[in-house]
């Protein structure tokens, strides 16, 4: 677009510093806690904005807590667990749904938009007295099940839009040649679908690696705490190492956003069928 | 090969294989009936039981639990104070995410906007967690960037609004707007995109402003969107519960309590599991309106 006139320019100019000048504003929490995470301790958070003496300590002193670090690999146990668990079940449904007119579709695409919406705290409720029952209390099998649940509608939502977008007729190929139903999947459909697999389990952990509420409801154990349940335990306390509790923030978090920006443009349209459209 | 055989042989091979759909969505359907289907009247069965501790006898009770809870003027209290969360939240997010996405749709470069939009989205892939350290962060006085800037203006007022039972609320819509509102400026944006532009050059040509065009072209256009997302949003606010537990625990004094801490609360802290159900059934029901309204929508939207 070819804008000769000086006004023009300058609007536009001004669109784009704008644009960018929101986004700064609204990322602003996030930049404080990551210069705090450099703070050394000992100095007050009032002296200045950036620290004095930037310090890596904060970071050193976290990964050498056994506790901590332990937390860390339970989140990544569970969270695996959750993902590999929903793209399994997860792809098998967005198969049915996408390669099949069945009796009944239209209700169980309801009862999956009935799941995104049902409240966690009734699902923590219910969940923690049947593994009382079940004696699997305090393991992680609650934690994966409930989240592997809660994150099923968008695994099934995305996929499906994937599965939609591959023709049936490559898959005719296979089976011409010998292949069953599963094994096209595997050997057809699944290479083609390539980053966007991977993107979706990608988001199931991201959803459980932040989730919290499960798993503070079903673990007990100090030794198999989550890092969001670790976290937590610390937060709201006054007397706190608040520059320790920012850079384990930091290390929970700042991972996963930088996967997040590289997995955002497979998953919106999982997102959208849950919010807009069925 | 023409057009007819071509369009009838997936017809035809989706009857035959019938049956065989049933196998890949089985165990999506066992999950869900196992975790949700079972829970839920679990939940309602334990709402109209009741537990004496005198006589440690469960006993059926009916809809008593139910006019107990709605008799009590906390509940109410904290009924009401849900309701505000949800709506402000919702408010917030619907009409925040609109001028984001209207900002994001903009005619501008390109490769800005595109980073724009995916770095605003970040506070939205952050655990609630993080998002708890950020609160107290911004609103414990000795961290709080704002004390400092009280301080710059010589000013020695105490700004500490997590800890007044006055603003304690207010902060928490806050920072849930904050949060959440990338997500529906996402979703609004997916909405805006689908619109013809060539409409808007004709509105232009016949002399409609900026203004005119957004309220009888744009808004006309996402209206459906805008109510389904509201809908849903009020849904999942109503139940929000992760960083109102871990910032106040619904303090001072209850005045952030909403119903999904209180639940919490009632069971797994009192262990009052009955008074827990009770209120996880208005919680439910409540959603439930709400989600029986959107997917009336929805229905209507498909037609």
């Amino acid at each position: 677009m070819n804008r000769a006139k000086p006004i023009h320019r300058m609007l536009d100019l001004f669109g784009h510093f704008g644009l960018g000048l929101i986004t700064l504003v609204w990322l602003l929490p996030i930049i404080w806690m990551l210069i705090s995470g450099f703070r050394d301790p000992s100095e007050p958070f009032y002296v200045g904005i950036i620290p004095r003496n930037p310090t890596l300590n904060n970071f050193q002193t976290v990964l050498s807590d056994r506790a901590t670090l332990r937390s860390f690999l339970n989140s990544l146990e569970v969270a695996s667990a959750v993902a590999v668990f929903d793209l399994i079940i997860g792809s098998l449904a967005a198969y049915g749904f996408s390669r099949f007119r069945f009796a009944g579709k239209r209700s169980l695409q309801v009862l999956l938009l009935v799941i995104r919406l049902f409240p966690g705290v009734l699902l923590a409720m219910a969940l923690f007295r049947i593994a009382g029952v079940l004696n699997v209390y305090d393991t992680y099998v609650p934690l994966i099940l409930a989240n592997g649940l809660l994150n099923l509608p968008f695994t099934v939502w995305n996929l499906r839009s994937m599965f939609d977008a591959i023709p049936v007729e490559l898959e005719q190929a296979a089976w011409i040649d010998g292949s069953t139903r599963l094994g096209g999947i595997a050997r057809v459909v699944f290479p083609l679908m390539g980053p966007g697999l991977a993107a979706t389990g990608a988001f199931a952990f991201l959803l459980t690696w932040n989730e919290y509420l499960f798993a503070v409801s079903f673990i007990r154990s100090p030794e198999k705490q989550l890092i969001t349940t670790a976290i937590a335990a610390n937060i709201g306390q006054y007397n706190i190492d608040f520059t320790g509790l920012i850079a384990t923030g930091m290390l929970a978090s700042v991972p996963l956003l930088i996967v997040f920006l590289l997995i955002q443009r497979y998953i919106v349209s999982g997102l959208a069928v849950g919010a807009l459209k069925q | 090969m023409n057009a007819t055989t071509t369009a009838a042989i997936p017809r035809k091979r989706k009857r035959v294989r019938f049956s065989l759909a049933y196998w890949f969505i089985a165990p999506a359907v066992i999950l869900i009936m196992l975790l949700a289907v079972y829970p839920t009247f679990r939940v309602i069965y334990l709402s109209l039981m009741d537990y004496s501790r005198r006589t440690q006898e469960v006993s059926f009770v009916g809809l008593q639990n139910f006019i107990d809870l709605l008799g009590a003027p906390l509940f109410l209290r904290i009924f009401k104070q849900t309701i505000m969360f949800s709506l402000f939240s919702s408010l917030g997010h619907i009409l925040l995410g609109l001028l984001l996405a209207l900002a994001m749709n903009a005619d501008l470069n390109r490769k800005l906007v595109s980073a724009c939009r995916a770095m605003i989205l970040l506070p939205w892939a952050l655990s609630p967690i993080v998002v708890a350290i950020l609160t107290q962060l911004l609103t414990y006085p000795p961290t709080s960037p704002v004390t400092k800037i009280l301080r710059a203006f010589g000013s020695m007022a105490e700004f500490a609004p997590l800890a007044s039972s006055k603003t304690a609320l207010w902060t928490l819509t806050a920072i849930n707007v904050w949060q959440f509102t990338p997500f529906f400026m996402l979703m609004i944006l997916a909405g805006l995109q689908t619109m013809d532009p060539e409409q808007h050059e004709a509105a232009k040509v016949d002399g409609a402003s900026g203004f005119q065009r957004l309220r009888f072209i744009t808004l006309p256009h996402i209206r459906s969107v805008l109510l389904t997302l509201s809908l849903f949003d009020l849904v999942t606010t109503t139940a929000y519960f992760d960083l109102i537990w871990v910032t106040t625990q619904g303090g001072p004094v209850r005045s952030s309590e909403v119903l999904a801490t209180y639940i919490y609360r009632a069971g797994f802290l009192t262990l009052d599991w009955n008074r827990a159900a009770t209120a996880g059934m208005i919680l439910l029901l409540l959603c439930i309106t709400l989600a029986a309204i959107v997917v009336v929508i929805m229905e209507r939207g498909q037609e």
